[in-house]
């Protein structure tokens, strides 16, 4: 009896996604015990996408839960760790822009990274709340030699010998917050969604190998 | 070029073909790079410099970026995210000389990147220089590290980061 009153409550309960799931539509309820994370990102090239790596931070330690000096301090079994955001699925593109609709661990995220580099020397960091969807605004990232189609990156160049050698170049990337000006997938606006409240995450360990950065600062009124 | 005594404890043929700091990388790694490269250009010899900052911050500051330069790895096959020709050939040169060399200019990149961000500016050095300071343990390195980042640049011409 007990076995069967457990099945039609499982039954009757939303479906909820499993972490870190990039969704492909936008959902017509949120589950209660998920986070989301809605985030735009612009295109790297004409018809290259990028990636966006998020992870569990520590603000104390300064440092992505479970790793380096964080490394006491891991998330709890099957919870998110790093959640890589691109390419496909996506739940809108216009303008050069595909916009990202995310399911994760509820938590606090530090922005961690792009393809090639790892925003280590000082990033973002941002709570995600359970059963509403974070906004993280825009984000934009590209190459430090001049290549970017965004206002921002583009006149950002570095060293000519760095910019000789492959793989050498790191990545700047700009975070604008949530502002109305930004698109909104259909579906979004009937549910429970708050801006990003981004705070600086002064460090973290490059954990996966990549090259160095600092996020551009977010601007006043950005 | 200067190499750590780590490095010549480890192979004594080795040679290290970084453009900037080599000895930074090899004593905390040594790697095997088969022929010396570019040995007269001065741009290859250099130092960073902040002589208004205290020598506490210097060290911690040095470890930090050495730490997370010497983390940096070259891409693997199938990296969509070339920089051009280069880094198209590189993408398919990933073993041997390579690989090997790629990394130290990758970690050469990250730690001036690194150094940069943190306010420190990149005078050049001879190779003379470089020898005596790109030398010994990397304790004894950081220590004449930070003696030339405190160490006054009056009339020298300052690098691009």
């Amino acid at each position: 009896m007990k076995t069967l009153a457990l099945a039609v409550m499982l039954a009757a309960a939303p479906a909820a996604p499993p972490p870190s799931t990039v969704m492909k539509t936008v959902p017509a309820t949120l589950d209660p015990a998920t986070g989301y994370i809605l985030v735009r990102m612009g295109e790297r090239a004409p018809d290259l996408w990028n990636v966006l790596q998020i992870a569990p931070y520590d603000p104390v330690l300064q440092d992505i839960r479970g790793e380096g000096r964080a490394k006491g301090n891991p998330v709890a079994k099957g919870a998110d760790r790093t959640v890589s955001i691109g390419t496909k699925p996506f739940v809108a593109e216009g303008d050069h822009v595909r916009t990202y609709l995310v399911a994760v661990t509820p938590g606090l995220y530090v922005v961690q990274g792009g393809p090639t580099t790892c925003f280590c020397l000082g990033s973002y960091q941002f709570e995600v709340a359970a059963g509403r969807i974070t906004d993280m605004g825009t984000i934009y990232i590209g190459p430090e030699n001049g290549s970017s189609p965004w206002a921002a990156l583009k006149p950002l160049r570095s060293t000519a010998d760095i910019e000789e050698r492959a793989y050498t170049v790191a990545e700047a990337m700009q975070v604008l917050p949530w502002r109305d000006s930004m698109s909104l997938p259909p579906g979004v606006s009937g549910l429970a969604r708050e801006p990003a409240r981004y705070t600086v995450a002064a460090r973290f360990g490059n954990h996966a190998g990549q090259l160095l950065n600092r996020a551009l600062p977010i601007e006043a009124g950005q | 070029m200067p190499s750590s005594g780590l490095a010549r404890r480890a192979c004594a043929a080795l040679v290290a073909v970084s453009t900037i700091s080599p000895g930074i990388a090899a004593a905390r790694e040594p790697v095997a790079v088969g022929q010396a490269q570019e040995a007269d250009d001065a741009d290859k010899y250099n130092f960073f410099s902040q002589p208004t900052a205290s020598r506490e911050q210097i060290l911690a500051d040095f470890e930090e970026c050495r730490d997370l330069a010497s983390s940096v790895r070259p891409p693997q096959p199938g990296y969509v995210y070339s920089q051009g020709i280069a880094g198209a050939a590189a993408v398919g040169l990933l073993q041997g000389f390579m690989k090997g060399a790629q990394r130290r200019h990758m970690f050469d990149a990250a730690l001036r990147k690194c150094m940069s961000v943190k306010g420190y500016a990149r005078y050049p050095m001879t190779k003379e220089q470089a020898k005596l300071t790109y030398d010994g343990s990397w304790k004894e390195m950081r220590e004449k590290l930070a003696d030339r980042a405190l160490a006054p640049t009056d009339g020298m011409t300052r690098m691009e980061p």
